[in-house]
């Protein structure tokens, strides 16, 4: 934990070289919302029975959506996958390699502590310049709102789950420009993110209930419009402690597998 | 113009070289494949489940969707192709490779520009024309050859402006040195426009996108006139070769300018 | 003809403030400050000469090297390479000149070195003629044939460095310009690029500029050195004139038969001692030679060998450079 505030303070002493970045970022959020707000208002307008939802919730689901968006967006400085091939690219790979510290470890520290910094100065602004502005609801109770904290961090678990995964086929296939692409394409769609789980074709819905990705967003999202009884709630939970477990685990397998066969590119 | 032929002449060797390099990983071509059908796939699938559910989106049905979505796709193959490198400036100009290109007796544009030869760009072409023809079955319309001629035409518009919004943010990596944020946000904008008509998004984006960014101008326009949409006026989307040509002059005299700030400035 | 007058390079670097809550300040608002990287430098580098520019590491030898290829621009003074503004006719400029930047291939990474040379061939509108005899001699000179048919990726260091040097001869340039190119290099590779240079310096006529922190590459290319420290020039001159005046220090070593004698001589300095041998520095203007050796043998010693050296290029260059910080403070 000690170690994790160390990594979360050199966050933020980097943070002045990216003000530039961090700028656009929030810029990006606001885009993002204020263009999935206009969708569903358009949407909801036309054929309002159809969403299932009222407007003010359905607004609220899409907004919340880009706002976990600006975290977990996998091709972004925020995604391990991409800080892995990147690194493996310009070999600094092995001085990570070369520290004495569980590789899965480190990665989950510098990961989290970059989310952490830009939960803090991205996403916490965004979110209240878009409470503010435009009509973004709050959940129901405090209680709604701490099961969402904690769905979220587990999201975050799964969400690493998946990148470190897909970080370590960088180190086996070396360019990964379109795997990334296809990866964040079906995360992208299965999640939740785009369009609610609800809306899907009975069978799409059920692929997605096979899927991680959904822990991500969907179930995060329905616990903050409170849309989830507390059964279903607790159900979702478990789901989301299911897939983090799982696919950590998936992580240190795979991880020394990779290990063994990982050759230094260049030199 | 006896100073331009040899240029052209260097692109083409330079083509040829960057495609012999390409053809080192031919295992990219696989992964670029599917990571170009997968994504689109997505992107398809989530218009598709909302017009399957809605039946039309801002009155756009599921084929004059396709045809909006498989105009952009072609355009966009033209600038995949032949100026992938783009986005590269910001990182050229970082590690010092940008320098040798103003070591030789060439222009620095064309040396920068013939760096990459992505023809994986080709399944975009290719995929893009499906999903026009097939929105075209889908309309049941038919274009005459004229139409056909003007399609042609705001195809080429279309390629040229996405080319050079591309470049024009490649070239604050001049003077901000990271341009990437910008190709995220540019990111966005191009997704919200290639996949809804951009009425639904109001006023302000309409704005945004036709007379700041004119992305709108890619595939928006194209397909409001040849779909005969009651969307915007005709004499607003004839106007694409115009606002195609404002913007070449525009890159052209940004370069020059990023060109001179990067010999005062220089890493 | 290489002419440098009041050249003067300035980059703005970015300062964040420090403190509580700096993070979050620097967000808002950023301090530049300038840094004067090259700080009006003069200097003229004749037809046929070869001149090594030496300094430590951020001492402003790549800046000068991109000011004179027509890479970046001076802020003030000005520089003219045979005649020309570098960067206002950077074409016509870059075909009188050949760049090698140690640290970064201008070959394509992907392809076999030989289908880069045609491409530059190209570049340069080179005639057949000419690029067949380059291309002959390079491979001879350098040995490369038996790696100009592999991707530049599956070079060594050495291998890659001399592909480049030849790469950037191929189109008869007047001036080479090389920045570090013996950095990380093995030393049989080394000396057959040094070898190479001077070669050509002294049958083509070529005008060489080194920039190293090497200093074996000075003595063995050539006759003229800059010393550079911090933007600002500190010597200027050929080598030898460089050892005659900054190298008055020499170094005595002495062997004797007793332990641990006692020897105190004003003027000698005591680098190291065993129980049998000592050394010494001293400055010639203090004592001569023959005044030290001479009070040493006027010891009650038994010597039983005794060597004077005069100190190496690198002491004198490192004394250079002690120099220049002292002045600064």
């Amino acid at each position: 934990m000690k170690r994790f505030f160390s990594y979360v303070q050199l966050q933020f002493r980097h943070l002045p070289f990216y003000r530039f970045e961090h700028m656009m970022r929030c810029l990006y959020g606001l885009l993002a919302m204020f263009a999935v707000r206009a969708l569903w208002t358009s949407l909801w307008r036309e054929n309002p029975s159809l969403v299932g939802k009222d407007l003010p919730e359905m607004i609220t689901y899409a907004m919340t959506a880009m706002a976990i968006d600006i975290l977990f967006y996998p091709g972004g400085d925020n995604s391990v996958h991409v800080y892995m091939s990147r690194r493996i690219r310009n070999g600094n790979i092995e001085a990570d390699l070369l520290c004495p510290m569980d590789f899965q470890h480190m990665m989950l520290l510098g990961n989290a502590s970059r989310i952490l910094v830009l939960l803090l100065t991205t996403v916490l602004p965004v979110t209240l310049f878009a409470f503010l502005a435009m009509d973004f609801r709050l959940p129901a109770s405090a209680g709604n709102a701490a099961f969402f904290f904690l769905s979220l961090i587990l999201a975050y678990f799964v969400f690493f789950g998946t990148d470190f995964l897909l970080g370590l086929l960088a180190m086996v296939i070396k360019n990964t420009r379109y795997v990334s692409w296809a990866y964040r394409a079906i995360s992208d769609f299965f999640s939740g993110k785009l369009v609610p789980l609800w809306i899907f074709p009975a069978a799409l819905r059920t692929v997605s209930y096979f899927l991680p990705f959904r822990c991500v967003y969907d179930i995060p999202l329905n616990i903050w419009i409170c849309s989830f009884s507390p059964e279903e709630t607790a159900r979702a939970l478990l789901t989301q402690l299911f897939w983090a477990v799982f696919l950590f685990l998936m992580g240190r397998i795979c991880w020394h597998s990779v290990r063994k066969r990982y050759t230094v590119q260049g030199g | 113009m006896k100073n331009k032929l040899p240029g052209l002449k260097i692109y083409r060797s330079l083509l040829g070289m960057s495609f012999r390099s390409m053809l080192q990983y031919r295992a990219d071509f696989i992964s670029g494949l599917l990571g170009v059908i997968l994504l689109n796939g997505a992107n398809i699938a989530e218009i598709g489940v909302l017009s399957w559910k809605f039946k039309s989106i801002a009155s756009w049905t599921a084929g004059e969707l396709m045809i909006l979505y498989g105009l952009y796709m072609v355009c966009w193959s033209i600038c995949s192709v032949f100026f992938s490198h783009t986005a590269e400036l910001e990182n050229e100009i970082a590690d010092g490779t940008f320098d040798k290109y103003l070591c030789r007796p060439l222009g620095a544009f064309v040396q920068f520009i013939g760096g990459e030869f992505n023809y994986v760009g080709l399944c975009d072409t290719f995929l893009g024309v499906v999903l026009i023809l097939t929105g075209k079955k889908m309309c049941g319309i038919l274009w005459s050859p004229g139409k056909f001629c003007l399609l042609l035409l705001f195809i080429l518009c279309g390629g040229t402006i996405i080319v050079c919004i591309r470049l024009l943010l490649a070239c604050s990596a001049f003077r901000v040195t990271r341009s990437g944020p910008l190709f995220s946000m540019l990111m966005l904008l191009s997704m919200l426009t290639q996949k809804y008509p951009i009425g639904i998004f109001g006023n302000t984006f309409r704005i945004l996108v036709t007379a700041v960014l004119p992305l709108a101008y890619v595939n928006y326009y194209p397909a409001v006139y040849l779909l005969e949409k009651s969307d915007a006026p005709a004499w607003l989307c004839l106007l694409s070769p115009v606002v195609a040509l404002l913007l070449v002059l525009l890159t052209a005299a940004a370069w020059k300018k990023g060109m001179d700030r990067y010999e005062s400035a220089g890493g | 003809m290489i002419r440098v007058q009041e050249a003067t390079k300035i980059y703005r670097v970015p300062v964040p403030s420090e403190g509580r809550f700096a993070g979050i300040r620097n967000l808002f608002h950023m301090n530049y400050t300038d840094r004067t990287v090259v700080d009006h430098i003069s200097f003229d580098i004749r037809d046929g000469e070869s001149v090594c520019y030496i300094g430590p590491n951020g001492a402003g030898k790549s800046t000068t090297v991109k000011m004179l290829s027509g890479i970046l621009m001076p802020t003030s003074g000005s520089v003219s390479v045979n005649g020309l503004d570098p960067c206002r006719n950077r074409k016509e400029n870059a075909r009188n000149i050949g760049v090698v930047f140690g640290q970064k291939t201008s070959l394509w990474w992907d392809v076999p070195v030989i289908d880069s040379y045609r491409l530059l061939k190209e570049m340069y509108g080179i005639s057949d003629a000419a690029f067949r005899k380059n291309l002959e001699l390079f491979c001879d000179l350098l040995e490369m044939e038996s790696f100009l048919n592999s991707p530049v990726r599956q070079l060594s260091l050495g291998q890659r460095m001399r592909a480049d040097l030849a790469a950037a001869l191929l189109h008869d340039p007047e001036i080479l310009f090389l920045d570090e190119p013996t950095i990380g290099v093995d030393i049989v590779a080394k000396a057959r690029i040094r070898e190479f240079i001077s070669e050509l310096n002294s049958t083509r006529g070529i005008t060489v500029m080194v920039t190293t922190h090497d200093m074996a590459d000075m003595e063995k290319i050539v006759d003229r050195v800059i010393v550079i420290d911090k933007g600002k020039i500190y010597y200027d001159g050929t080598v030898a004139a460089m050892k005659a005046k900054y190298g008055k220090k020499r170094r005595i070593d002495l062997t004797f038969t007793e332990e641990d004698p006692e020897i105190s001589i004003p003027g000698l300095t005591e680098i190291s001692s065993s129980p049998f041998s000592r050394s010494f520095s001293f400055h010639t203007d203090e004592l001569t030679a023959e005044q030290t050796i001479a009070k040493l043998t006027a010891l009650p010693l038994h010597i039983t060998d005794i060597s004077v050296q005069q100190t190496d290029i690198e002491e004198i260059v490192r004394d250079i450079y002690l120099q220049s910080g002292r002045t600064e403070k």
